[in-house]
């Protein structure tokens, strides 16, 4: 395949969901369907673009890199100008793929799930225009333009999540997502202008050249990674800006598989792998430390939440940590192939989520649910493949292949990391047996409920049938072939010749791999024992770990910590300048006000008395002479003659004198 | 002899006499009428003192003069026309007012 063709192939990638979301925003209520016909055809034109550009890179092997572009976009001086250009490699053609295909299910399954409702084809116009915005994210070789994809992605999530702003919760949820992932941002910005000011240019070949060649100052690249993974924190959902994700499921669930799960967080990760060369030692460190972290603390949350999109959304926040420790301990294939499989069994697991609320008629508590299976085989079947995948059973589930990478990873760095992380695993294991337990095992719970489950329609079964194949082949198959290349080919500046021994020596074997199975089958066993066999004994079980559940269930108490510590303090002192503003502000205001007044006053008083006053005596001086000449005027014409007569003989008088 | 002893100033002296007549006429009496009377007086006391200074001018010069004689007639005709005016405006009052007492015509008064 030529340059040429290559260079199309991405411009058909991305102009076909723009041009989708166009159409569709502005035609789609006319059209047959409400236009889900047209944006199907549109991602599914991507989908196919983006398969041909994967095998191609599949074929160029590991040293696959094609620059296209720079492109001026913005000449902001003499000497600097903006560029945006499109970079492949492997990475971007894995990412490709994910998120064409995952949208591309996602639209179909939502052909279903959003029948009926009132906004249908505005629905699939965001879907649309996100996944353009991703696939801008994917493709751009420099940072400027990573970051027009990456705040897109951001302002579609929002209209996405807020979908039903007819609700508050989705309104308060989208505004939640948005502000905290805008304070990641923030060190995004920050980023960008450290590193766009050192370097001169925002392309990733050239930061990556400086920072290997040391030219850019040894704080300053520290501030810029630590910029970066803040912003891929806020978007990743990782501690501490985790809180949004789940509040996030209020969104349709569709948009949850697509966005929470599959694709818009995986763009933290994304980021985090894409700036991996750049990045110096001490933030890999921070970035695995949190990442190990965030898998824990998520886990134990998720153990005691009992609404099924909730433990999938804190299942989320968990894996997404373990992606972070992998790149954080360099172990960076494995990272983003946790990334690329998780996308596919968590967005497998979300619409079967979906599927359940659908079939169960908006219910989403799971203590509601119970012996599903019967109901509805299909979802409760490959559910349970995605709940293997993320629990990580052996050679059959691609969970495995990824997780257990991450986990030698970090074995072979930091230890402690390392067995913080096995017990997320057993954490992730348990929490996913509990999940399926209570919704698709056991007596029904409810009678009402159970009785009014069907099994949802093809258009939502097959994507789920089409992911759950997806979940077990894509480990075993493409753990030699897709993982791919660094990614450049220039020196990265961190751990990466300690990750190359490891992925040397890394075979599946030893130790770590079985530490690993027998935490993903003693997790999956354990949640079988306390939710499934011995149910009769979980109350007993339950009463000594009471206050632990309680704390899990609060989710640790970040909502309301943040409450107190930032969102209550912010209100306090916004009453604080509301009181400044209405005392002294104000009060300033008002005084020079009432100068003013007071001024006018006293000058209206002067107009009036003075100035007035004066005008009014000339004019009254004035009337009083005419009146005297008025009163000379008397009409009558002999008093006329003898004045004029007298004065002639007094003036001849006068002369004569004179 | 007794022609010979007639001078200007006795022209003048008549005219003045006349004019002063006409100027009390005019100055005394209310009634328009009466006025009209006093105010041709006057004209023709000018007239007499035209007339004397044209007569008396010519025996200065030895010959014919005739321009006092000529601005008679002009103020003769001007009195004319200036009568029937005034008489009819006479005749107006009289036909609103009944009568012509010129005190009683003080609507022009400031």
């Amino acid at each position: 395949m030529s340059d040429a063709t290559l260079q199309t192939l991405c411009f058909v990638v991305l102009a076909a969901p723009l041009l989708g979301f166009a159409l569709q925003y502005t035609l789609g209520r006319r059209l047959a369907k409400g236009g889900d016909l047209l944006t199907i055809g549109a991602i599914g034109a991507s989908l196919v673009c983006s398969l041909l550009i994967a095998y191609e890179a599949l074929q160029g092997g590991a040293e696959f890199t094609k620059t296209f572009g720079p492109w001026t976009w913005l000449q902001v001086s003499e000497t600097s100008t903006w560029t945006i250009g499109i970079t492949l490699d492997g990475l971007t053609a894995v990412m490709l793929v994910v998120v064409t295909l995952v949208s591309f299910l996602v639209h179909v399954f939502s052909t279903a799930y959003m029948k009926g409702d009132p906004k249908y084809g505005l629905f699939f116009a965001w879907l649309q225009l996100f996944s353009f915005s991703m696939l801008v994210l994917v493709l751009a070789n420099n940072l400027l333009h990573l970051f027009m994809g990456w705040e897109l992605v951001g302002l579609c999530s929002y209209k996405l999540i807020g979908f039903w702003s007819e609700k508050p919760a989705p309104c308060n949820a989208a505004r939640k997502a948005f502000i905290t992932t805008r304070i990641g941002d923030l060190g995004m910005m920050l980023a960008i202008c450290i590193l766009g000011g050192a370097v001169g240019s925002f392309e990733f070949e050239a930061i990556f050249a400086a920072a290997a060649r040391g030219d850019i100052a040894e704080p300053w690249l520290l501030l810029a990674g630590l910029g970066l993974f803040m912003a891929a924190a806020g978007k990743s959902a990782q501690l501490p800006l985790h809180v949004w994700l789940p509040d996030a499921m209020e969104g349709p669930t569709p948009v949850s598989a697509l966005i929470h799960a599959a694709t818009m967080v995986a763009a933290g990760v994304y980021l985090i792998g894409r700036m991996a060369p750049m990045l110096t030692p001490d933030v890999m460190v921070v970035i695995a430390t949190v990442g190990a972290m965030t898998a824990l603390v998520a886990g134990l949350i998720a153990m005691a939440q009992n609404d099924i999109k909730r433990v999938l959304a804190y299942s989320t926040v968990s894996q997404l940590g373990y992606m972070f420790l992998g790149l954080g301990v360099g172990a960076w294939h494995a990272g983003l192939f946790h990334l690329t499989t998780h996308a596919f069994f968590k967005a497998l697991m979300f619409l079967g989520s979906g599927s359940v609320i659908h079939g169960c008629h908006h219910e989403q508590d799971m203590r509601k649910m119970g012996g599903l299976r019967k109901k509805m085989p299909i979802t409760a079947w490959t559910f349970l493949i995605g709940v293997l995948a993320i629990a990580g059973v052996p050679w059959i589930t691609s969970g495995f292949y990824s997780k257990d990478g991450i986990l030698s990873g970090a074995y072979g760095v930091n230890p402690l990391l390392f067995w913080i992380g096995l017990g997320g695993a057993v954490l992730t294991a348990f929490y996913m047996m509990r999940l399926y337990v209570m919704t698709f095992e056991g007596e029904p719970r409810d009678a009402q409920v159970h009785d009014h489950a069907h099994e949802s329609p093809k258009a939502m079964t097959v994507p789920l049938i089409v992911l759950a194949a997806l979940t077990l082949i894509i480990g075993p198959l493409a753990w030699h072939t897709l993982m791919l290349a660094p990614p450049t080919g220039v020196e990265p500046a961190a751990l990466w010749a300690t990750l190359q021994s490891l992925e040397a020596e890394h075979h599946h074997a030893g130790t770590v791999m079985w530490m690993a199975i027998a935490a993903g089958i003693g997790g999956l066993l354990l949640g079988w024992l306390v939710f499934h066999t011995r149910r009769e004994k979980l109350a007993a079980l339950k009463a000594p770990l009471a206050p632990l559940e309680n704390a899990f269930a609060n989710k640790f108490w970040f909502d309301e910590l943040y409450d107190a510590v930032l969102i209550r303090p912010a209100y306090a002192l916004g009453r604080a300048f509301k009181v400044l503003d209405e005392r002294v502000v104000d009060g300033l205001v008002n005084l020079v006000g009432r100068g003013g007044v007071t001024t006018g006053d006293v000058s209206g008083a002067h107009d009036r008395g003075v100035v007035d006053g004066l005008v009014r005596a000339i004019g009254h001086a004035c009337q009083r002479l005419g009146g005297v000449f008025s009163a000379l005027q008397s009409g009558r014409v002999r008093l006329y003659l003898s004045i004029s007569v007298g004065a002639l003989a007094l003036a001849l008088l006068l002369e004569h004198l004179l | 002899m007794l022609l010979a002893a007639v001078g200007l100033n006795h022209y003048l002296l008549v005219g003045a006499a006349l004019f002063c007549a006409g100027l009390v006429a005019v100055m005394s009496r209310r009634n328009a009428v009466a006025i009209l009377i006093g105010i041709e007086l006057m004209l023709n006391a000018a007239n007499i003192n035209l007339v004397a200074f044209d007569h008396f001018r010519a025996q200065i010069d030895g010959q014919p003069v005739i321009d006092g004689q000529l601005f008679v007639l002009f103020v003769l005709v001007i009195a004319a026309a200036e009568a029937a005016v005034a008489l009819a405006l006479i005749l107006n009052v009289f036909d609103t007012r009944d009568r012509i007492d010129v005190d009683e015509l003080d609507t022009l008064k400031g």
